[in-house]
């Protein structure tokens, strides 16, 4: 088969040392970038967003009315809870990093995915540790580790996936064609480098059967070593993955180069740098030292400067093409879920001061900043991710429905604001009835007066949550529209300028065809 | 506080570790160019070419100034304005083909 490159080198045109030129060539006629996985992936990440989002709708739902599916043990909400935060965190965010990950590392390194079986097998060992957490969790198989909760036999299987993605990413970085790594691989190699940490350390157990174990660390150590896990997971599977999907993505659908490349770069070392510290303001006024109470609070209000670096990067990129931003709803879903990047990424670090945890901590306050940043932000942006993903992968120009694209995000970032808006009312609210005393110093309110006054803000935040799990099967539906009227293609690998920039051969060929 | 003993020298490992490969990153040229990567990602065209050709035997070859027409997923202004001297090559790039 002739490609583009093959015309470049019979017509001679631009080179700068015919021989290895001819040699590159030759050595990569035919190859295609492995967009079957990323195929794999991106669905994944639509059909699981549903499965975990519905699975918070249910769970919200008996907030506002607790015995609504019946008392069933296995369906109860101390069950489900870790379900649906697996299944939203590891399994929706995961496979879209994943298939972002996998996407750019091909693309910016002009290089096809290294590793051979070790790819299939990050696919295949990463949904079956999601439906083993579907099956174990709702049986109440747990180690009781807030977003670790997977029994050890599981933890093994991740961290094996987790060598294997390591290896996957970081093989085809080395193999690159261009001498440049473009900045979104950092962010998504830190990302894999310190999971694969924190997963190793937070999950270090003793087994006394296949569906128990006993952590290696108890009382406020574990508590420490938990929200050091807790928190770097925030900053390194929530941020730091995502932040590389922005920087692919918003330029690419933007058509415009990054505002800063340097801002960037200095975006991605001061997050690395400050990020670690910030675990401990998850446990103020606990047994914990003050001491690192206050320097996770500290290193929390750092963190303001890097993040809002980056997002003021990212929005910026804009600048002289606002105009896209009313006609492209992809481009809609990437900058504003930039905005609650910015908004939750001021508000964490506010609430990370002590005083004003004193406030806030164990209100529901804390579920609203969460949602801000995981439906606005994490949510958002692997959205109008796949949005772009989704025709590239089937051969298509665009998605099945435009149209829907715009419907979809009006309804989430609507979804977003009445859930996050009702539970920031809720959580002021609870806080100050909590600490409310008497003139004699007795209480103003029993606790159930508090969950009494919530309730109206539980059924707002379901309806909130209906929304946006509503948009996510509007989704659904147009990526399978888009799936049977195109066909997966697969690309062939773009060559490489003479100067190492970017090359532009942009031929498909049909997956099937190979 | 024991857990500290662990935590405090891993963090301060890990952040060792990322100063090292930073400088040794930095002479190694990574950094020096801080306006070309961003340009050389959007000269990566990843658009699907407006006809998938039909396996095997037939050239697989795209003209990349047909996928120009069609519209990307969202709308494509149909003036595409680069208004730096290296989008202007990067669209006469396009053209030249």
């Amino acid at each position: 088969m002739s490609t583009i490159a093959d015309d470049e080198r019979l017509s001679g045109e631009g080179q700068a040392n015919p021989g290895d030129r001819v040699v590159t060539v030759d050595a990569t006629i035919g190859e295609t970038y492995n967009y079957s996985v990323v195929r794999g992936f991106a669905v994944m990440t639509v059909v699981w967003g549903v499965v975990g989002m519905l699975v918070g709708v249910v769970i919200a739902a008996q907030l506002a009315w607790p015995e609504f599916l019946g008392g069933i043990s296995w369906l109860s909400y101390g069950r489900l809870r870790p379900l649906h935060t697996n299944a939203v965190i590891f399994a929706f965010g995961g496979s879209a990093l994943f298939a972002t990950s996998y996407y750019v590392v091909q693309r910016t390194c002009q290089a096809r995915l290294f590793g051979g079986p070790l790819v299939g097998f990050t696919f295949w060992g990463w949904q079956l540790v999601i439906v083993l957490a579907a099956i174990t969790l709702p049986l109440g198989i747990t180690q009781s580790k807030e977003y670790a909760e997977l029994e050890w036999p599981i933890d093994i299987l991740i961290a094996a996936v987790w060598v294997a993605y390591a290896i996957v990413f970081f093989g085809t970085i080395v193999k690159r064609r261009v001498p440049h790594i473009y900045v979104a691989n950092w962010f998504y190699g830190a990302f894999i480098l310190t999971v694969a940490v924190l997963h190793l350390v937070n999950a270090a157990a003793l087994p006394v059967s296949a569906t128990k174990s006993y952590s290696a660390y108890a009382g406020v150590q574990d508590a420490m070593i938990q929200w050091w896990y807790g928190h770097n997971a925030v900053g390194f599977f929530l941020t730091a993955g995502f932040l590389g999907m922005m920087y692919y993505f918003i330029p690419k659908q933007a058509e415009r180069p990054i505002y800063s490349y340097r801002l960037s770069i200095v975006h991605f070392w001061a997050l690395i740098f400050t990020y670690m510290w910030a675990g401990p303001h998850h446990l103020h006024y606990t047994a914990l030292p003050d001491w690192t109470q206050s320097v996770g609070m500290v290193f929390s209000l750092i963190l303001l400067a890097p993040s809002w670096g980056g997002m003021i990067n990212g929005v910026m990129t804009l600048s002289g093409a606002w105009h896209k931003l009313r006609t492209d709803p992809i481009l809609k879903f990437l900058i504003v879920s930039l905005s609650f990047y910015g908004m939750s990424t001021f508000e964490g670090p506010m609430m990370s001061i002590k005083t004003v945890n004193a406030l806030s901590h164990y209100t529901d306050w804390t579920i609203g900043h969460v949602h801000s940043g995981a439906l606005g932000w994490v949510g958002l942006i692997s959205m109008g991710s796949i949005y772009y993903l989704v025709p590239r992968l089937f051969g298509r120009q665009e998605m099945y429905s435009v149209r829907l694209i715009e419907v979809h995000f009006w309804i989430a970032t609507l979804g977003i604001v009445a859930y996050i808006a009702a539970m920031w009312v809720a959580g002021v609210m609870q806080g100050l009835m909590w600490r409310a005393t008497n003139v004699d110093g007795t209480l103003t309110y029993a606790f159930v007066e508090s969950v009494k006054a919530t309730w109206p803000y539980y059924v707002v935040r379901l309806v909130g949550g209906l929304l946006y799990l509503s948009g996510m099967l509007l989704m659904l539906f147009n990526v399978i529209m888009t799936m049977r009227s195109g066909q997966p293609v697969d690309a062939r690998v773009s060559m490489p300028e003479p100067d190492g920039s970017g090359g532009t051969g942009i031929s498909t060929v049909p997956a099937a065809a190979r | 506080m024991e857990s500290l003993i662990l935590l405090v020298p891993l963090s301060l490992v890990a952040i060792g570790v990322a100063v090292a490969f930073f400088f040794r990153m930095n002479a190694s040229g990574q950094f020096d160019d801080d306006v070309g990567p961003a340009w050389s990602v959007l000269m990566d065209d990843d658009r699907p070419a407006d006809r998938v050709i039909e396996p095997p035997g037939i050239d697989v070859k795209s003209d990349s100034l047909d996928s120009d027409q069609g519209a990307v997923s969202g709308r494509r202004s149909p003036s595409v304005s680069l208004t730096t001297d290296r989008g202007r090559l990067a669209e006469n790039e396009h053209h030249r083909r």
